[in-house]
């Protein structure tokens, strides 16, 4: 058996389209790119890292109900549903792992619309607004993070 | 080279974090921060203001010299008797340096306990958030804006 810590990075709505939409807001790397540095980055960090990425609200919550009793820690960026989803809410309040919020912008220095987050209040932390980078920024400090909790 | 200096503000409240995180002083997270910069090669300026005014003018008198600024405001994002709008204002001002700036909190200020209403409205400056790791906040910030003036460098090349 591995003795590997697993982290999900679970991906939302639009983000299987990282590097062609709006490059300007969300840069030119693909979710693929992302997955493996971070995939890399974990490795030698001590961690098994998992991308998981749906357009569909439900599909987000399986990932979550997966998590339960099987992965040390969540990364989410829940993209749109971020602003809507109570399903998610309550499927990441179920979830007793470590859980950190994460977005490429930050969206609260844009449209009113994106301000209010169901994420967050579910969250241990919230990461907004470092670019793709943010992603590996996470996963690098998790093992420390973990090692506190 | 030197080491790129980096501009670490405090808000009202943060000389006394024990109402906010136990035992961990502001001292504690100006050590961290000062023992990953020296690892990572950026040097910390590290001050706290009780004073909004004087935050803020620190911000508009000091960015153009760091390379970047991490700024934990606290109570000026909620408290009633203190009022954010200076910050942003500096904040505001100071867009067109193009400096990494991003707001820090040691706790998720998004939980229901949480007395901070939201976080710093400069639309004009591209701040980034980052809250809940408790001294990590900094650390993570630390790392990100370090990443951000290298890729800025390569692009100058």
């Amino acid at each position: 058996m591995s003795d590997l810590q697993k982290v999900y990075v679970i991906n939302g709505p639009n983000l299987n389209l990282l590097g062609t939409r709006e490059p300007e807001i969300y840069g030119y790397d693909t979710l693929a790119d992302i997955e493996q540095r971070c995939q890399a980055l974990g490795r030698e960090h001590g961690l098994e890292v998992e991308f998981l990425q749906s357009n569909h609200e439900g599909s987000i919550v399986d990932y979550i109900q997966q998590a339960i009793g099987n992965v040390t820690a969540i990364v989410i960026n829940a993209g749109a549903y971020t602003h809507t989803s109570v399903a998610i809410h309550d499927a990441l309040r179920a979830y007793q792992g470590y859980k950190i919020e994460l977005h490429i912008s930050n969206p609260h220095l844009r449209e009113a619309f994106r301000h209010l987050s169901y994420i967050s209040p579910a969250s241990d932390a919230v990461v907004a607004g470092l670019g793709v980078s943010g992603y590996e920024l996470a996963i690098e400090m998790l093992p420390e993070i973990l090692a506190q909790e | 080279m030197a080491d790129q200096a980096i501009l670490i503000l405090n808000g009202p409240g943060l000389s006394d974090l024990s109402s906010h995180d136990g035992t961990l002083t502001l001292a504690d997270i100006e050590q961290q921060c000062i023992a990953l910069g020296e690892k990572i090669g950026l040097s910390v300026d590290f001050r706290q203001y009780d004073d909004a005014t004087e935050l803020a003018r620190c911000i508009i008198r000091e960015l153009e010299n760091h390379a970047g600024l991490l700024i934990n405001p606290v109570s000026y994002a909620y408290a009633a008797t203190t009022n954010p709008a200076p910050i942003e204002q500096a904040l505001q001002l100071s867009a067109d340096l193009n400096k990494p700036i991003i707001e820090v909190h040691l706790r998720n200020t998004f939980l229901p306990d949480s007395t901070i209403k939201h976080p710093l409205q400069a639309p004009a400056s591209n701040i980034a958030f980052i809250a809940g790791l408790g001294a990590r906040s900094y650390l993570l910030a630390m790392k990100a804006i370090l990443q951000r003036i290298s890729n800025s460098s390569e692009e100058d090349k």
